[in-house]
């Protein structure tokens, strides 16, 4: 189905101008043009600086109006204080061609500011752009990515090599913090298989575009498969939930929203009005309508990539499968302080397979739900214990740590999860392999077969409660 | 005063009653004679407060007073309640003295109604006492709530144990409870401009033996 929004125009622009590219690596202005030209916008890039005739080895131009070909998406980045100017020339161009449909304006200096003058900036902008049916997503944002599309307006230097650009999953993201957007894609680039967005907005001061048509996009857009979301605050709390919620019950949302502060609270004149703060009934809500909150960027881009990459548990019966015992027991207090896991239980049948299949030092299902394999454990004793377990009906998914020995290759430990984990798709695996730098081997070829791979145990136990917990909301809410 | 307007307890119970909500036995009464008449019916021990529109913090204002026993225990309370709200000020409206019949004290719970400026109406309950003073132990629900999720309000509580029964007490009526934090939510449909509602405490007695609310707060836009 095609994504019919007028908000298509930023996903998919047919020519993008840059209006304040440059050829100075310091300058914003530069970044945007550069991040186009490495993802290999397949479209046509028209810089515009009124000093420079040519940018990164594109044609510059002086004016937007000058521009002969059509144009459907304008990136502005020159200062605030030349607002109008920048408009005059927008309107002569609408006037004699009238193709622009979106504006991603990233420079800060607008409402935000809240002085007469920065409002005054915005609405000279919003005005403008109202007037030509032009959509506007900031000001004051980091901009625009789709990877898919190979679209990418961010001034956000991630450092990734080229031929890593461009590579799209399921995860679409949205930003109220330009700073907060620009760290979590910095992040996600450093991962040892760089996330894998597919699109990605900041969306800054929301003079126009805002959380719930961009969140409605998402919803109707198929290839995002989990939507992202970092938020401070939106005035029209109810509809915002009303529309998280309606999507939450077909795709998850997993959300990072700050001010915890109770302000207002005090006025209220009953018990009830003093405790239900604006937050609290974020908290509450988010909880009613199957809406995953977390509590922390790592915890946010973990969640992301188990929704995207993993399948969701059908149901809490986790396995703990731990090759060393200090990593295993903390494992299993994170996974109680969730207080949504189950310990399964095992037959005797297969309790007997698994200690014939690892090693004599082992612990086989003591306490129950936990395999401690020991330090002994072989490649085959890691992955083969799992693979026994996942054929069974009484386990729904797992956590596999390891603290690599140095008699364990890592490539071949790496190959055999890969093995395990496609065998068994609708079981999901949560893989640890600790720690640092050194273990990077095997993890990497684990995270490039598209299977996420995380730093430690507790981490890996929010990112599979989240998954239960949205798990369950679905199957109460069918 | 500000533009809000509250309800008089008494006002606050019809509403509770109307949704057969219960509450405690009382009688709103205008003079003394007829408290005393009154008192014969309900029987002592008493409780005994303001109706004020214009005293919210009836305790503060030393217009409640508990444990009443007798007649001349009525009438000594009277004239102090009496003179205790004329103290307030000069402008103050009383409509006479609420008795209510002691209530055997059960699981204290609050449970109430909130108007938010951006999520419009919410149904809160919490446990009473340290619960929701200390640590803030309550859970929130967006209107309409269903018992589904009016028993998921009760099970997210801290201090659920307390109503599931610990060290040898009975499990409490978490059933009718939820049933009360429905009824909330279909009073909200019904009054839609009740701005807050807080019915504390509501006691709650065992499985099987109900709830019964002791004290009501609305205010209205």
């Amino acid at each position: 189905m095609m994504n019919n929004s007028s908000l298509t125009s930023f996903f998919d622009p047919h020519n993008i101008a840059v209006m304040g590219a440059s050829n100075n690596p310091l300058k914003a202005g530069y970044v945007i043009t550069n991040n186009l030209l490495k993802i290999k916008y397949p479209k046509k890039i028209f810089p515009i600086n009124r000093k420079e005739d040519n940018i990164l080895g594109l044609p510059a131009y002086n004016t937007l109006s000058e521009i002969e070909d059509s144009i459907e998406m304008l990136i502005l980045i020159t200062p605030s204080s030349v607002i109008e100017p920048v408009m005059q020339d927008l309107e002569k161009r609408m006037q004699e061609k009238g193709d622009i449909k979106a504006i991603v304006c990233a420079a800060a200096g607008y409402a935000e500011l809240d002085t007469p003058e920065g409002k005054h900036r915005q609405k000279v902008l919003t005005d403008t752009a109202k007037k030509y049916n032009i959509r506007v997503i900031g000001p004051n944002c980091i901009g625009v990515v789709d990877n898919e599309k190979r679209v990418d307006t961010t001034f956000v230097e991630t450092l990734t090599p080229e031929e890593n650009r461009g590579i799209a999953g399921g995860i679409s993201f949205i930003s109220q913090s330009g700073a907060l957007a620009a760290s979590v894609l910095m992040r996600g680039a450093s991962l040892l298989s760089p996330m894998k967005f597919n699109k990605f907005v900041s969306i800054g001061n929301m003079s126009d575009v805002d959380f719930i048509e961009l969140l409605e996009h998402f919803e109707d857009d198929e290839s995002t498969r989990v939507i992202g979301m970092y938020m401070e605050g939106y005035p029209e709390g109810r509809k915002l939930i009303d529309t998280m919620g309606c999507i939450a019950s077909k795709k998850p949302i997993v959300v990072l929203k700050v001010g915890r502060s109770e302000k207002g609270a005090t006025a209220a004149s009953s018990h009830t009005g003093s405790l239900a703060g604006e937050d609290k009934i974020y908290d509450s809500a988010f909880r009613q309508y199957g809406i995953i909150r977390v509590n922390s960027i790592d915890e946010m881009i973990d969640t992301l990539r188990a929704f995207d990459q993993l399948s969701l548990p059908q149901g809490n019966k986790f396995f703990l499968t731990s090759q060393a015992g200090g990593p295993g027991i903390f494992c299993m207090d994170t996974m109680s302080n969730e207080n949504i896991f189950e310990t399964p239980m095992i037959s005797e049948e297969t309790k007997k397979k698994l200690k014939e299949l690892l090693p004599p030092m082992a612990n086989v299902c003591s306490p129950e739900g936990y395999n401690d394999i020991s330090a002994s454990a072989n490649v085959e004793q890691h992955v083969e214990g799992i693979r026994i377990l996942f054929n069974g009906p009484e386990v729904e998914g797992g956590f596999l740590i390891s603290v690599l020995t140095p008699f364990i290759p890592q490539d071949e430990l790496g190959d055999e999860i890969v093995k395990l984990c496609n065998d068994n798709k609708n079981k999901p695996l949560f893989v640890v392999i600790m720690s640092g730098n050194v273990v990077d081997k095997a993890r990497t070829i684990v995270e490039e077969a598209g299977i996420p791979t995380f730093e430690t145990p507790d981490r890996a136990v929010k990112a599979a409660a989240n998954l239960i917990r949205y798990s369950e909301f679905k199957k109460l809410n069918k | 005063m500000s533009d809000q307007k509250y309800l008089t307890e008494t006002e606050v119970y019809k509403i509770l009653e109307e949704k057969d909500i219960k509450v405690s036995e009382y009688s709103s009464c205008e003079n003394k004679e007829q408290a005393k008449a009154e008192a014969a019916k309900l029987g002592y021990p008493l409780v005994m407060k303001i109706v004020s529109p214009d005293i919210l913090h009836k305790t503060d204002a030393g217009c409640v007073v508990l444990n009443v026993a007798s007649d001349n225990d009525l009438e000594k309370s009277w004239e102090n309640i009496m003179q205790n709200a004329q103290n307030q000020g000069d402008n103050i409206e009383i409509r006479g003295i609420l008795l209510q019949k002691m209530a055997e004290k059960g699981n204290e719970v609050i449970a109430g109604i909130k108007k938010d400026s951006q999520f419009g109406h919410v149904i809160l309950c919490g446990l009473g006492g340290i619960f929701v003073e200390v640590l803030k132990d309550v859970a929130l629900r967006l209107v309409p709530v269903d018992k589904t999720e009016a028993v998921k309000m009760i099970r997210e509580l801290k201090g659920f144990k307390v109503l599931e029964g610990v060290r040898g007490s009975k499990e409490s009526d978490i059933d009718e409870l939820a049933n009360v934090l429905v009824k909330l939510s279909e009073i909200v449909e019904r009054y839609p401009h009740i701005e807050e509602l807080d019915i504390n405490p509501l006691f709650v007695y065992e499985k099987g033996k109900s709830v019964l609310a002791v004290d009501g707060l609305i205010k209205c836009s």
